[in-house]
């Protein structure tokens, strides 16, 4: 990818303060709900920050190619491939090769687990941020 | 990253980081979208040249073969349009959930508005086929006014789309394209009331907005990657 301009470098570094002054969820009432979310999915696949960032991009665009989550990840080939096949083997996406203009590309699907597993994540997001 | 289920703070970050990187996607799939709608235009302009090309000099059947090519494209840029709209609703929902605590008045009457709302333009849209057929139809005499006069609302139609899309700023090539669409539908429209010698001014007219459309189309392809920046560390 292209050198960071400068021009978005300060934008990034605006972002980064205005996220830095939003107020924080309450502590005590936010811990409550994430144990009450990590009793739900009781599942080590689901405690990785990036295997929950794939699940919601996958939610929202229902299927991903592998280089777009690479994009959205920022993360190595043999990385990403791992906490797919993690995924996977969990039920929460599939894993297809389909054909394109230029070639064979690995297309990443999200399940009906998967969506299920997203919704808890919404519901539980707002409840954090009432 | 840590094997742990994400904390509060990273689950919100993991969200924004999610709504960030569907820019990148909805910019790309509009480079799409401007694409399959400058042929479907084209069709729509220079198709009747279509019916005498393959040898019908005229009546239903030549028309049938235009309606059902046009139909064709058509489709392909409202199955295009679905997907754009279905994924940019999903996107409003999360960005209405990790913004509630957080909004201005006027981000929350814009993210606030009920799912239903979102779906008038598709009724709308469904009607206008319905619409342009009776028209044509039952009134053939001001068809082409009542046509154009109803393409302002595919103008709206556009707009809203791309709001819902990207909600703090439309791309520099959605603006263009709504521009050059409202500029050939309002052209086109005062062309309508002119006598029949004047409606070659319509190609005239519509081919500058089916130049821009394959322009936007290039641009956005080709620029949707500068939204990648925003989620590099």
């Amino acid at each position: 990818m292209d050198e960071l301009p400068k021009v978005a470098e300060e934008k990034n570094n605006k972002k980064q303060n205005e996220r830095q002054e939003q107020p924080a969820f309450e502590k005590g009432k936010s811990n409550e709900i994430l144990r009450s979310l990590a009793t739900q999915f009781n599942d080590p696949c689901l405690k990785s920050s990036s295997r929950v960032l794939i699940l919601f991009s996958l939610a929202l665009n229902r299927r991903l190619g592998f280089v777009d989550l690479l994009n959205l990840t920022g993360l190595g080939k043999g990385s990403l491939s791992n906490h797919l096949e993690k995924l996977e083997s969990s039920g929460y996406v599939i894993t297809k090769t389909a054909m394109s203009f230029s070639g064979p590309r690995v297309v990443v699907e999200i399940t009906q687990k998967g969506l299920e597993a997203y919704s808890a994540l919404m519901r539980s997001l707002k409840e954090l941020a009432k | 990253m840590t094997e742990e289920f994400p904390s509060a703070a990273q689950l919100e970050g993991i969200a924004r980081r999610a709504l960030t990187f569907q820019r990148y996607i909805f910019r790309r799939a509009w480079g799409l979208y401007y694409a399959v709608w400058a042929a479907a235009i084209t069709v729509f302009v220079f198709g009747y040249l279509i019916p005498p090309a393959l040898g019908f000099s005229g009546g239903s059947l030549g028309w049938l073969t235009y309606a059902l090519l046009y139909g064709g494209v058509g489709t392909a840029a409202g199955v295009e349009s679905a997907h754009i709209f279905r994924n940019a609703r999903r996107a409003l929902q999360l960005q209405r959930t990790i913004s509630h605590g957080n909004l201005s008045t006027i981000e929350r009457k814009k993210f606030g508005r009920k799912t239903w709302v979102h779906v008038i333009p598709w009724i709308w849209w469904a009607g206008f086929y319905v619409i342009i057929f009776l028209l044509f139809t039952l009134f053939p005499r001001g068809a082409f006014s009542g046509l154009y006069a109803s393409l302002f609302m595919v103008e709206v139609f556009i707009y809203f789309e791309l709001k819902l899309c990207f909600p703090k700023k439309i791309p520099f090539e959605g603006k263009a394209a709504i521009a050059s669409y409202g500029a050939s539908t309002l052209l086109s429209f005062v062309v309508s009331f002119l006598p029949s010698a004047f409606y070659f001014l319509f190609a005239a007219f519509w081919v500058p907005t089916i130049c821009v459309w394959v322009f936007c189309a290039l641009y956005a392809l080709r620029h949707a990657p500068d939204e990648l920046t925003e989620l590099m560390p």
